[in-house]
Protein backbone atom coordinates (compact mmCIF):
# COMPACT_ATOMS: atom_id res chain seq x y z
CA UNK A 1 0.00 0.00 0.00
CA UNK A 2 2.80 2.43 0.84
CA UNK A 3 4.43 1.65 -2.49
CA UNK A 4 1.24 2.61 -4.31
CA UNK A 5 0.93 5.76 -2.21
CA UNK A 6 4.55 6.65 -2.93
CA UNK A 7 3.97 6.12 -6.64
CA UNK A 8 0.93 8.41 -6.57
CA UNK A 9 2.87 11.06 -4.64
CA UNK A 10 5.74 10.93 -7.11
CA UNK A 11 3.34 11.19 -10.05
CA UNK A 12 1.52 14.10 -8.48
CA UNK A 13 4.79 15.87 -7.74
CA UNK A 14 5.90 15.76 -11.37
CA UNK A 15 5.80 19.20 -13.01
CA UNK A 16 3.54 19.79 -15.97
CA UNK A 17 6.58 20.52 -18.12
CA UNK A 18 8.52 17.33 -17.65
CA UNK A 19 12.13 17.28 -18.72
CA UNK A 20 14.15 14.31 -17.59
CA UNK A 21 17.88 14.96 -17.78
CA UNK A 22 20.65 12.64 -18.83
CA UNK A 23 22.48 12.59 -15.52
CA UNK A 24 20.72 9.50 -14.38
CA UNK A 25 17.40 9.77 -12.60
CA UNK A 26 17.09 8.17 -9.22
CA UNK A 27 14.23 5.91 -8.24
CA UNK A 28 12.34 8.23 -5.94
CA UNK A 29 10.04 5.49 -4.78
CA UNK A 30 12.80 3.57 -3.05
CA UNK A 31 12.91 5.89 -0.09
CA UNK A 32 9.23 5.24 0.55
CA UNK A 33 9.26 1.51 0.06
CA UNK A 34 8.48 -0.89 2.79
CA UNK A 35 8.92 -4.48 1.80
CA UNK A 36 7.06 -6.13 4.62
CA UNK A 37 3.66 -4.60 3.80
CA UNK A 38 0.84 -6.52 2.13
CA UNK A 39 2.79 -9.75 2.08
CA UNK A 40 0.72 -11.48 4.74
CA UNK A 41 -1.59 -14.17 3.48
CA UNK A 42 -4.35 -15.81 5.42
CA UNK A 43 -3.57 -19.35 6.40
CA UNK A 44 -7.10 -20.21 7.57
CA UNK A 45 -8.37 -23.43 6.00
CA UNK A 46 -11.24 -23.16 3.53
CA UNK A 47 -14.70 -23.89 4.91
CA UNK A 48 -16.01 -27.26 3.75
CA UNK A 49 -19.77 -27.85 3.61
CA UNK A 50 -21.09 -31.16 4.80
CA UNK A 51 -24.71 -30.34 3.91
CA UNK A 52 -26.52 -27.82 1.73
CA UNK A 53 -29.63 -27.88 3.93
CA UNK A 54 -30.32 -24.61 5.73
CA UNK A 55 -29.52 -24.91 9.42
CA UNK A 56 -27.07 -27.73 8.80
CA UNK A 57 -24.69 -25.99 6.46
CA UNK A 58 -21.91 -23.93 7.96
CA UNK A 59 -20.21 -21.98 5.18
CA UNK A 60 -22.98 -20.37 3.14
CA UNK A 61 -25.48 -18.09 4.89
CA UNK A 62 -29.14 -18.12 4.01
CA UNK A 63 -30.25 -16.06 1.05
CA UNK A 64 -27.13 -15.71 -1.02
CA UNK A 65 -29.45 -15.65 -4.03
CA UNK A 66 -31.14 -12.51 -2.70
CA UNK A 67 -27.95 -10.53 -2.30
CA UNK A 68 -28.03 -8.71 -5.64
CA UNK A 69 -31.46 -7.23 -4.94
CA UNK A 70 -30.03 -5.55 -1.84
CA UNK A 71 -27.39 -3.72 -3.86
CA UNK A 72 -28.14 -0.57 -5.76
CA UNK A 73 -28.25 -0.92 -9.50
CA UNK A 74 -24.64 -0.65 -10.65
CA UNK A 75 -23.25 -0.73 -14.13
CA UNK A 76 -19.89 -0.69 -15.85
CA UNK A 77 -18.96 -0.30 -19.48
CA UNK A 78 -15.87 -0.29 -21.59
CA UNK A 79 -15.47 0.87 -25.13
CA UNK A 80 -13.75 3.06 -27.61
CA UNK A 81 -14.54 6.53 -28.90
CA UNK A 82 -13.39 8.96 -31.50
CA UNK A 83 -13.16 12.56 -30.46
CA UNK A 84 -12.76 15.63 -32.64
CA UNK A 85 -11.81 18.85 -30.91
CA UNK A 86 -9.94 22.07 -31.43
CA UNK A 87 -6.32 21.81 -30.39
CA UNK A 88 -5.73 23.37 -27.00
CA UNK A 89 -2.10 23.99 -28.01
CA UNK A 90 -1.16 27.44 -29.17
CA UNK A 91 2.39 28.67 -29.72
CA UNK A 92 4.20 27.67 -26.56
CA UNK A 93 7.76 28.09 -25.32
CA UNK A 94 9.34 25.56 -23.02
CA UNK A 95 12.75 24.19 -22.07
CA UNK A 96 14.53 20.89 -22.29
CA UNK A 97 17.55 20.00 -20.15
CA UNK A 98 20.62 18.04 -21.23
CA UNK A 99 23.32 17.40 -18.62
CA UNK A 100 22.33 20.43 -16.62
CA UNK A 101 22.22 22.67 -19.70
CA UNK A 102 18.84 24.19 -20.43
CA UNK A 103 17.60 24.80 -23.95
CA UNK A 104 14.57 26.77 -24.97
CA UNK A 105 12.27 25.44 -27.66
CA UNK A 106 9.07 26.64 -29.22
CA UNK A 107 6.11 24.60 -30.30
CA UNK A 108 3.78 25.82 -33.02
CA UNK A 109 0.70 24.17 -34.38
CA UNK A 110 0.56 23.70 -38.16
CA UNK A 111 -2.24 25.56 -39.89
CA UNK A 112 -4.32 22.74 -41.32
CA UNK A 113 -7.14 20.74 -39.79
CA UNK A 114 -9.63 22.78 -37.85
CA UNK A 115 -10.15 19.91 -35.40
CA UNK A 116 -7.78 17.30 -34.04
CA UNK A 117 -8.84 13.65 -33.98
CA UNK A 118 -8.26 11.41 -30.99
CA UNK A 119 -9.00 7.73 -30.49
CA UNK A 120 -9.55 6.84 -26.85
CA UNK A 121 -10.46 3.82 -24.77
CA UNK A 122 -13.18 4.59 -22.25
CA UNK A 123 -14.35 2.93 -19.08
CA UNK A 124 -17.24 4.07 -16.96
CA UNK A 125 -18.92 2.95 -13.80
CA UNK A 126 -22.20 4.23 -12.54
CA UNK A 127 -25.22 3.83 -10.37
CA UNK A 128 -28.84 3.69 -11.42
CA UNK A 129 -31.15 6.08 -9.61
CA UNK A 130 -34.92 6.25 -9.51
CA UNK A 131 -37.14 6.92 -12.50
CA UNK A 132 -34.47 6.06 -15.06
CA UNK A 133 -31.92 8.60 -13.90
CA UNK A 134 -28.31 7.60 -13.46
CA UNK A 135 -24.89 8.97 -12.58
CA UNK A 136 -21.53 7.74 -13.80
CA UNK A 137 -17.82 8.39 -13.65
CA UNK A 138 -15.92 8.07 -16.87
CA UNK A 139 -12.20 7.76 -17.57
CA UNK A 140 -10.50 7.68 -20.93
CA UNK A 141 -7.03 7.33 -22.35
CA UNK A 142 -5.75 7.27 -25.87
CA UNK A 143 -3.79 9.16 -28.42
CA UNK A 144 -4.12 11.83 -31.02
CA UNK A 145 -4.52 10.29 -34.45
CA UNK A 146 -3.63 13.54 -36.15
CA UNK A 147 -2.92 17.07 -35.08
CA UNK A 148 0.73 16.99 -34.08
CA UNK A 149 2.76 20.12 -33.43
CA UNK A 150 6.06 21.42 -34.75
CA UNK A 151 8.81 21.96 -32.20
CA UNK A 152 11.91 24.02 -32.96
CA UNK A 153 14.90 24.92 -30.82
CA UNK A 154 15.24 28.54 -29.85
CA UNK A 155 18.62 28.41 -28.11
CA UNK A 156 22.01 26.73 -28.46
CA UNK A 157 24.59 25.39 -26.05
CA UNK A 158 28.37 25.43 -26.08
CA UNK A 159 28.43 22.23 -28.15
CA UNK A 160 25.66 23.09 -30.59
CA UNK A 161 21.88 22.91 -30.79
CA UNK A 162 19.81 19.88 -29.76
CA UNK A 163 17.55 18.23 -32.31
CA UNK A 164 13.96 18.05 -31.18
CA UNK A 165 11.01 16.25 -32.73
CA UNK A 166 7.42 15.43 -31.83
CA UNK A 167 6.88 11.96 -30.35
CA UNK A 168 3.14 11.62 -30.12
CA UNK A 169 0.30 13.07 -28.10
CA UNK A 170 -1.41 11.21 -25.28
CA UNK A 171 -5.03 12.03 -24.47
CA UNK A 172 -6.34 11.52 -20.95
CA UNK A 173 -9.73 12.46 -19.62
CA UNK A 174 -12.10 12.14 -16.73
CA UNK A 175 -15.70 13.20 -16.39
CA UNK A 176 -18.92 12.73 -14.53
CA UNK A 177 -22.15 12.09 -16.37
CA UNK A 178 -25.73 12.56 -15.26
CA UNK A 179 -28.50 11.29 -17.45
CA UNK A 180 -31.81 9.61 -17.90
CA UNK A 181 -32.72 6.53 -19.89
CA UNK A 182 -35.77 4.78 -21.20
CA UNK A 183 -36.10 1.13 -22.14
CA UNK A 184 -38.43 -0.56 -24.55
CA UNK A 185 -37.90 -4.30 -24.69
CA UNK A 186 -34.25 -4.93 -25.44
CA UNK A 187 -33.60 -1.39 -26.63
CA UNK A 188 -32.36 1.37 -24.39
CA UNK A 189 -31.97 5.06 -25.15
CA UNK A 190 -30.83 7.94 -23.03
CA UNK A 191 -29.61 11.49 -22.85
CA UNK A 192 -26.90 12.73 -20.55
CA UNK A 193 -24.87 15.75 -19.64
CA UNK A 194 -21.14 15.31 -19.14
CA UNK A 195 -18.68 17.56 -17.32
CA UNK A 196 -14.98 16.88 -16.94
CA UNK A 197 -11.50 17.65 -18.13
CA UNK A 198 -9.33 16.50 -21.00
CA UNK A 199 -5.57 16.58 -20.81
CA UNK A 200 -3.27 16.34 -23.81
CA UNK A 201 0.33 15.42 -23.20
CA UNK A 202 2.48 16.51 -26.16
CA UNK A 203 5.70 14.53 -26.05
CA UNK A 204 8.98 15.49 -27.68
CA UNK A 205 12.29 13.71 -28.06
CA UNK A 206 15.43 15.80 -27.86
CA UNK A 207 18.90 14.69 -28.98
CA UNK A 208 22.00 16.58 -27.97
CA UNK A 209 25.25 14.86 -28.89
CA UNK A 210 25.04 11.41 -27.23
CA UNK A 211 22.36 12.56 -24.85
CA UNK A 212 18.74 11.66 -25.54
CA UNK A 213 15.81 12.78 -23.44
CA UNK A 214 12.09 13.29 -23.64
CA UNK A 215 10.09 16.27 -22.58
CA UNK A 216 6.41 17.06 -22.68
CA UNK A 217 3.96 19.90 -22.61
CA UNK A 218 0.60 19.37 -20.97
CA UNK A 219 -2.57 21.18 -21.92
CA UNK A 220 -5.78 20.67 -19.96
CA UNK A 221 -9.20 21.89 -21.04
CA UNK A 222 -12.65 21.59 -19.49
CA UNK A 223 -15.22 19.42 -21.24
CA UNK A 224 -18.97 20.00 -21.23
CA UNK A 225 -20.95 17.75 -23.50
CA UNK A 226 -24.47 16.64 -24.26
CA UNK A 227 -24.64 13.04 -25.36
CA UNK A 228 -27.15 10.56 -26.63
CA UNK A 229 -26.71 6.88 -25.89
CA UNK A 230 -28.48 3.88 -27.35
CA UNK A 231 -27.97 0.26 -26.42
CA UNK A 232 -29.15 -3.19 -27.34
CA UNK A 233 -29.43 -5.68 -24.46
CA UNK A 234 -27.67 -8.83 -25.64
CA UNK A 235 -28.67 -10.60 -22.42
CA UNK A 236 -30.61 -9.18 -19.44
CA UNK A 237 -27.29 -8.06 -17.96
CA UNK A 238 -25.05 -7.31 -20.97
CA UNK A 239 -25.56 -4.53 -23.50
CA UNK A 240 -23.88 -3.23 -26.62
CA UNK A 241 -24.28 0.46 -27.23
CA UNK A 242 -23.31 3.54 -29.19
CA UNK A 243 -22.72 7.09 -28.07
CA UNK A 244 -22.79 10.37 -29.93
CA UNK A 245 -22.33 13.77 -28.40
CA UNK A 246 -21.44 17.35 -28.95
CA UNK A 247 -19.63 19.89 -26.88
CA UNK A 248 -21.71 22.60 -25.31
CA UNK A 249 -18.87 25.13 -25.45
CA UNK A 250 -17.13 24.59 -28.81
CA UNK A 251 -17.25 22.52 -31.99
CA UNK A 252 -15.94 19.29 -30.47
CA UNK A 253 -17.87 16.08 -30.86
CA UNK A 254 -17.61 12.44 -29.94
CA UNK A 255 -18.84 9.09 -31.23
CA UNK A 256 -18.25 5.78 -29.53
CA UNK A 257 -19.07 2.13 -29.08
CA UNK A 258 -19.28 0.36 -25.74
CA UNK A 259 -20.01 -2.96 -24.10
CA UNK A 260 -21.82 -2.65 -20.79
CA UNK A 261 -22.77 -4.84 -17.87
CA UNK A 262 -25.34 -4.22 -15.16
CA UNK A 263 -26.05 -5.84 -11.82
CA UNK A 264 -29.79 -5.49 -12.48
CA UNK A 265 -31.74 -7.02 -15.32
CA UNK A 266 -31.90 -4.51 -18.20
CA UNK A 267 -30.21 -1.93 -15.98
CA UNK A 268 -33.04 -1.86 -13.47
CA UNK A 269 -35.82 0.68 -13.50
CA UNK B 1 -12.84 -4.85 -12.46
CA UNK B 2 -14.14 -7.53 -10.13
CA UNK B 3 -17.61 -6.08 -10.60
CA UNK B 4 -17.23 -6.21 -14.37
CA UNK B 5 -16.32 -9.88 -14.24
CA UNK B 6 -19.18 -10.52 -11.86
CA UNK B 7 -21.61 -8.82 -14.18
CA UNK B 8 -20.27 -10.60 -17.25
CA UNK B 9 -20.44 -13.98 -15.56
CA UNK B 10 -23.89 -13.46 -14.11
CA UNK B 11 -25.06 -11.99 -17.40
CA UNK B 12 -24.37 -15.26 -19.09
CA UNK B 13 -26.44 -17.01 -16.42
CA UNK B 14 -29.57 -14.88 -16.57
CA UNK B 15 -32.71 -16.86 -15.81
CA UNK B 16 -34.86 -17.48 -18.86
CA UNK B 17 -38.59 -17.27 -18.07
CA UNK B 18 -40.31 -20.64 -18.16
CA UNK B 19 -37.06 -22.57 -18.55
CA UNK B 20 -37.07 -24.02 -15.00
CA UNK B 21 -33.35 -24.26 -15.45
CA UNK B 22 -30.54 -22.17 -14.01
CA UNK B 23 -27.74 -24.31 -15.29
CA UNK B 24 -29.30 -27.25 -13.49
CA UNK B 25 -32.89 -28.22 -14.29
CA UNK B 26 -35.41 -27.58 -11.52
CA UNK B 27 -36.61 -30.91 -10.15
CA UNK B 28 -39.95 -31.84 -8.62
CA UNK B 29 -43.30 -30.13 -8.96
CA UNK B 30 -43.24 -27.03 -11.14
CA UNK B 31 -45.50 -24.03 -10.73
CA UNK B 32 -45.63 -20.50 -12.04
CA UNK B 33 -46.88 -17.88 -9.62
CA UNK B 34 -46.78 -14.33 -10.93
CA UNK B 35 -43.16 -13.48 -11.59
CA UNK B 36 -41.81 -16.66 -10.02
CA UNK B 37 -41.15 -20.01 -11.66
CA UNK B 38 -41.02 -22.42 -8.74
CA UNK B 39 -40.13 -26.07 -8.33
CA UNK B 40 -40.59 -27.99 -5.09
CA UNK B 41 -38.92 -31.33 -4.60
CA UNK B 42 -38.81 -33.56 -1.59
CA UNK B 43 -35.49 -35.05 -0.67
CA UNK B 44 -34.67 -38.14 1.27
CA UNK B 45 -35.58 -37.36 4.88
CA UNK B 46 -32.98 -36.67 7.51
CA UNK B 47 -33.23 -38.77 10.67
CA UNK B 48 -35.63 -36.35 12.34
CA UNK B 49 -36.78 -34.03 9.57
CA UNK B 50 -38.29 -33.93 6.13
CA UNK B 51 -36.41 -31.81 3.60
CA UNK B 52 -37.84 -29.72 0.80
CA UNK B 53 -35.79 -28.33 -2.03
CA UNK B 54 -37.10 -25.01 -3.34
CA UNK B 55 -35.82 -23.82 -6.69
CA UNK B 56 -37.04 -20.53 -8.07
CA UNK B 57 -36.41 -18.19 -10.97
CA UNK B 58 -37.70 -14.68 -11.51
CA UNK B 59 -39.47 -14.32 -14.86
CA UNK B 60 -39.76 -10.55 -14.50
CA UNK B 61 -37.16 -7.82 -14.76
CA UNK B 62 -38.04 -6.40 -11.35
CA UNK B 63 -37.40 -7.98 -7.93
CA UNK B 64 -40.02 -10.35 -6.48
CA UNK B 65 -40.38 -11.59 -2.88
CA UNK B 66 -39.47 -15.11 -1.77
CA UNK B 67 -40.76 -15.79 1.72
CA UNK B 68 -39.22 -18.99 3.03
CA UNK B 69 -39.75 -17.83 6.61
CA UNK B 70 -43.54 -17.99 6.52
CA UNK B 71 -44.29 -20.41 3.70
CA UNK B 72 -47.06 -22.73 4.92
CA UNK B 73 -46.03 -26.40 4.93
CA UNK B 74 -48.31 -29.19 6.10
CA UNK B 75 -47.23 -32.80 6.60
CA UNK B 76 -49.58 -35.78 6.32
CA UNK B 77 -48.85 -38.85 8.35
CA UNK B 78 -49.51 -42.34 7.05
CA UNK B 79 -52.59 -42.31 9.24
CA UNK B 80 -53.92 -39.30 7.35
CA UNK B 81 -53.40 -36.76 10.09
CA UNK B 82 -52.13 -33.30 9.18
CA UNK B 83 -49.30 -31.55 10.98
CA UNK B 84 -48.34 -27.92 10.43
CA UNK B 85 -44.56 -27.87 10.05
CA UNK B 86 -42.05 -25.21 11.00
CA UNK B 87 -38.67 -24.85 9.29
CA UNK B 88 -35.46 -25.77 11.08
CA UNK B 89 -33.82 -22.37 11.54
CA UNK B 90 -31.56 -22.52 14.63
CA UNK B 91 -29.94 -19.13 13.96
CA UNK B 92 -33.18 -17.43 12.90
CA UNK B 93 -31.80 -16.47 9.51
CA UNK B 94 -34.92 -17.16 7.48
CA UNK B 95 -36.56 -14.01 6.23
CA UNK B 96 -38.35 -12.63 3.23
CA UNK B 97 -35.84 -11.72 0.54
CA UNK B 98 -36.22 -10.15 -2.85
CA UNK B 99 -35.15 -12.23 -5.81
CA UNK B 100 -33.79 -9.84 -8.40
CA UNK B 101 -35.18 -9.75 -11.91
CA UNK B 102 -34.05 -12.62 -14.14
CA UNK B 103 -32.18 -14.21 -11.26
CA UNK B 104 -32.63 -17.64 -9.75
CA UNK B 105 -31.92 -19.36 -6.49
CA UNK B 106 -32.42 -22.51 -4.50
CA UNK B 107 -32.71 -23.43 -0.86
CA UNK B 108 -33.09 -26.73 0.93
CA UNK B 109 -35.14 -26.37 4.11
CA UNK B 110 -35.58 -29.04 6.77
CA UNK B 111 -38.92 -29.47 8.59
CA UNK B 112 -38.46 -31.41 11.83
CA UNK B 113 -41.09 -33.99 12.62
CA UNK B 114 -41.28 -36.79 15.15
CA UNK B 115 -43.60 -38.74 12.88
CA UNK B 116 -42.93 -40.27 9.51
CA UNK B 117 -44.63 -38.03 6.92
CA UNK B 118 -46.03 -39.70 3.86
CA UNK B 119 -46.74 -36.41 2.11
CA UNK B 120 -45.72 -32.78 2.37
CA UNK B 121 -48.01 -30.06 1.04
CA UNK B 122 -46.74 -26.54 0.44
CA UNK B 123 -48.85 -23.44 -0.04
CA UNK B 124 -46.72 -22.05 -2.84
CA UNK B 125 -48.84 -18.89 -2.82
CA UNK B 126 -47.54 -18.07 0.66
CA UNK B 127 -43.98 -18.47 -0.61
CA UNK B 128 -44.43 -15.64 -3.09
CA UNK B 129 -46.78 -13.65 -0.83
CA UNK B 130 -49.74 -14.22 -3.13
CA UNK B 131 -53.21 -13.55 -1.73
CA UNK B 132 -54.65 -16.89 -2.85
CA UNK B 133 -53.23 -20.21 -1.68
CA UNK B 134 -51.87 -22.65 -4.23
CA UNK B 135 -51.05 -26.06 -2.87
CA UNK B 136 -48.44 -28.42 -4.18
CA UNK B 137 -47.97 -31.83 -2.58
CA UNK B 138 -44.98 -34.14 -2.80
CA UNK B 139 -44.76 -37.71 -1.59
CA UNK B 140 -42.05 -39.41 0.36
CA UNK B 141 -38.78 -40.30 -1.31
CA UNK B 142 -37.22 -43.67 -0.75
CA UNK B 143 -33.51 -43.64 0.02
Amino acid sequence: MRRVLAFVIVLAARPALAGPTCDGGSDDTSSFSDSDDDDHRSTEPACIETSDVHGYRTCTPFGKWGRSARWPSLFVSAGTAMRRFASPMSTTDSTVTHDGESFRYRVTRPERAALDTAIVAQVRAGIGLRHGFYGAIELEAGGLADGSTNPEMMSSGVLGTPEIRAAGVAVLGGAIALGARLRSGVLDAGLEGVAGVRTLVYQYESHYLACETTTSITATTPVFEARGRAALWLTPFISLGVTAGRSLVDDAWITGLHLGASTRAFGGR
Amino acid sequence: MRLLWFALLTGCAAYQPGSFNDGQPFGGQRLTLGCIDLAIERRVDLTDAAVLDYQFGNRCTTPAPIDLASVVVVGRTRGGQERRLAPYDPDRQLQTLQLDGRRSGREAIAYPSKEWLAQLCVDAGSLVQATTPQWACVGEVMP
